[in-house]
């Protein structure tokens, strides 16, 4: 092939506008630390990039809505630990009044047995985060009084919870399922408030035969709660579980996402040194082919 | 005798000077673009017949030719024109990938953000901060997804003023190859070698193919004919315009026919008639799939009692992705709520919006951003490529045509040595001549 002087200084400026460009390239990978600047870099990559940062946010979510729900399970279960507690006493009064025929400590019996109620009442109605904790979806009191009896002021909304992918924990319980059943008809209480309204009337009444017959159903009610201590304390360790899971997860999703999008330091820095070098090469070719003809060998 | 070879010394005289020149000419234009460069033609003159048989008389300047190679001119304007259409449409396809500005900047980090904030709802429907949260999400995916749209209609319009320019230029071109035609036509009747003019013919040519990827075929006459897809638009010294129809990307010619270019014109109209369109529709589709999937979960979740949600998104069809817009301005009208009572803590059809996230929506997505990037890079290294062939088929090109200056400065040297025999010749010639006027004769005087 017939070579000129523009042939060479053509391909050796083609040349030297390629170097640039991958020079260019080893930079800005360097500067940003990210192997993939555009989609088009590599698809292929880049879609996995795409799919793991969409993986990546929905793990963040669901640590979000795991915290939620650490948060209502702790607050209830303490709750209903406090209306056990409650309870217990509520029983010991019973046995004690059941045994004592003192009216004088009947009366103060029967009063101390109405602040539990109303502390039970007041455990039932609590809030959490400003929304109350026992009433399913609905707004307002879980326990109010309607005519003499006690009634259940929420509804049977299940409050779930997505902690992972395909876990969905439901976190709440109901006052009617810790506290009641309560009464369909008004002459048929069988709620733990009106059990305990029964009890002070009949301490006040010295009514002892009914106290002995409630001693039972106490024992159910707190039975009542125990079980939905339980399943509080089952979902508890389903969140618990899935958290520990979402947080390895989170891990492997970013070192997975590093390996895919961002650039490897080490061999970034060998390229840049590499470009760099050959860049300087091609420099020092392209001010030689500008040098020397005959025109500097003729006299 | 003797006057024969004053005057053979001084045809080689006058060679020795062409050629000198020639080179001189050569050197001066070494850095013209698509200057060729020229060599003199010389011959033996005509023998004169001598008593002693015939006797050569010196040398004759036939002609300056230029040392162009037709073969090589062939492989690189069709080289030339692959590579126009490449890289116009690799530069586009990568405009329309910035346009998209994923995955920093896409619609894909829009839409991961609204499925989280549906879920937030979910956790808290009863809290107005968190439902202005939602819509937030939701006005800024649909403005992303406006100005996506936006800025490819921007590119179409932009390529659709490009080509008409490119036609407009191109028809200038075959005016001027046309007139260029008829002066080399010209300066062949008076007997010269037009070397300049087909030079400046050639560079048309060149970038002829370039644009539009123009078949060139020459005439006996000295003229070219050029055609595009067979049909032609330069013949002799007349130019027949192409015209560009906005309304049907169609190039036509004025016999009526629509045709098919090569060159930055054919990437020009490929963008246009597929890629842009392929993006347009695509996006269009992903939107309108978006909004039907929202509108249809948000109806069935409850406002107030009874009451179902109201359509979240709204479109005009045909323009999905330009009109996309959010229908909702007051929070209150997200209906977070799956039972009919639309009891205030319910979150549940929040929940089934969140669960969007699982199905067809992401994936659709993610697909239309990933197919254009395998376009994209598909194409780009196809251009890179025949870049690369262009480069070749250029290089070994310019070598044959371009100026040595190594040889240029041989080729003054042997003209100038071959000047300064030729002189010396004469002054022999002329000596003897002296000799023989002056001094013959002159016996015992």
């Amino acid at each position: 092939m017939r070579i000129t002087q523009g042939t060479m200084v053509n391909s050796q400026l083609s040349r030297l506008q390629n170097r640039l460009e991958r020079f260019e390239r080893a930079q800005s990978q360097l500067g940003t630390g990210k192997a993939i600047l555009k989609p088009s870099d590599d698809p292929a990559a880049a879609n996995r990039g795409l799919l793991l940062r969409a993986s990546q946010r929905a793990r963040v979510q669901e640590a979000r809505n795991g915290a939620d729900a650490s948060s209502w399970l702790a607050l209830a279960d303490s709750k209903l630990e406090g209306a056990t507690t409650r309870l217990h006493r509520a029983r010991d009064l019973t046995v004690s009044g059941a045994s004592n025929q003192d009216p004088g400590s009947q009366r103060a019996m029967a009063t101390e047995i109405e602040a539990i109620r109303d502390e039970l009442i007041g455990i039932a109605n609590s809030q959490h985060a400003g929304r109350p904790l026992f009433t399913g979806f609905a707004e307002g009191k879980a326990v109010v009084p309607d005519g003499g009896v006690w009634r259940y002021g929420g509804d049977d909304g299940v409050i779930n919870r997505r902690v992972s992918e395909h876990d969905v924990v439901k976190v709440n319980v109901t006052a009617a399922d810790a506290f009641g059943p309560f009464a369909v008809a008004p002459d048929d209480p069988t709620d733990v408030f009106s059990l305990l309204d029964t009890i002070a009337a009949a301490l006040r009444n010295g009514d002892q035969a009914t106290l002995t017959g409630k001693l039972a159903e106490l024992d159910v009610a707190m039975e009542r709660i125990g079980d939905q201590q339980s399943i509080l304390g089952a979902a508890t360790n389903r969140v618990e579980a899935a958290m520990a899971r979402n947080a390895d997860e989170q891990l492997s999703i970013r070192s997975e996402l590093a390996v895919t999008e961002d650039v490897d330091i080490a061999g970034a820095v060998m390229e840049l040194q590499t470009q760099e070098v050959a860049y300087q090469a091609t420099l020092a070719a392209l001010s030689r082919v500008l040098q020397p003809s005959l025109v500097d060998f003729l006299r | 005798m003797v006057s024969v070879s004053l005057h053979t010394a001084l045809s080689g005289i006058r060679a020795a000077r062409v050629g000198m020149d020639t080179a001189a000419h050569n050197v001066a234009n070494a850095n013209t673009p698509g200057f060729t460069r020229q060599r003199v033609d010389l011959s033996t003159s005509y023998p004169y017949l001598s008593p002693n048989g015939p006797m050569g008389t010196g040398v004759t300047v036939d002609d300056i030719t230029r040392m162009r190679d037709s073969f090589l001119d062939a492989r690189l304007r069709s080289d030339m024109g692959q590579n126009g259409k490449l890289d116009v449409r690799a530069d586009l396809l990568a405009r329309a990938e910035a346009v998209l500005g994923e995955p920093e900047n896409g619609l894909t980090g829009e839409l991961t953000e609204l499925w989280a904030s549906f879920e937030e709802l979910a956790l808290r429907p009863e809290d107005t901060a968190t439902r202005r949260q939602v819509l937030s999400a939701l006005e800024s995916l649909t403005a992303r997804v406006r100005s996506v749209a936006g800025g490819l209609e921007i590119l179409e319009k932009d390529t659709i003023n490009s080509l008409d320019l490119a036609v407009k230029e191109v028809n200038a071109l075959f005016e001027q190859a046309a007139d260029l035609n008829g002066r080399i036509l010209e300066a062949r009747g008076t007997g010269g070698a037009p070397n300049d003019l087909l030079d400046a013919r050639d560079r048309v040519l060149d970038d002829l193919s370039r644009r539009i990827g123009a078949t060139v075929t020459l005439e006996d006459s000295g003229s070219v004919r050029i055609s595009v897809s067979g049909l032609a638009v330069v013949s002799g010294t007349r130019a027949t315009p192409l015209a560009f129809d906005v309304d049907t990307n169609e190039i036509r010619h004025p016999a009526g026919v629509a045709v098919t270019p090569g060159g930055e014109v054919a990437g020009l109209q490929t963008s246009l008639t597929e890629d842009l369109p392929g993006l347009r529709d695509g996006l269009d589709a992903f939107v309108d799939d978006l909004v039907t999937q929202l509108n249809a979960t948000h109806a069935s979740g409850y406002v107030s009692e009874n009451v179902n949600g109201g359509p979240l998104l709204g479109v005009t069809a045909g323009a999905e992705a330009l009109t996309l817009q959010v229908l909702i301005t007051d929070p209150g009208q997200l209906a977070a709520a799956e039972g009919p009572s639309a009891a205030p803590h319910d979150g549940d059809n929040a929940t089934k919006l969140a669960d969007l996230r699982t199905g067809t929506l992401d994936g659709r997505l993610r697909s239309f951003v990933t197919e254009h990037a395998a376009n994209v890079e598909a194409t780009g290294r196809a251009a890179r490529a025949q870049q690369q062939l262009t480069a070749a088929a250029g290089t070994a090109r310019d070598g044959m045509h371009g100026v040595s200056l190594d040889e240029e400065m041989v080729q003054m040297l042997s003209y100038q040595r071959a000047l300064e025999a030729s002189s010396r010749m004469m002054t022999a010639v002329d000596q003897a001549l002296d000799v023989l006027i002056n001094r013959m004769g002159l016996v015992g005087r």
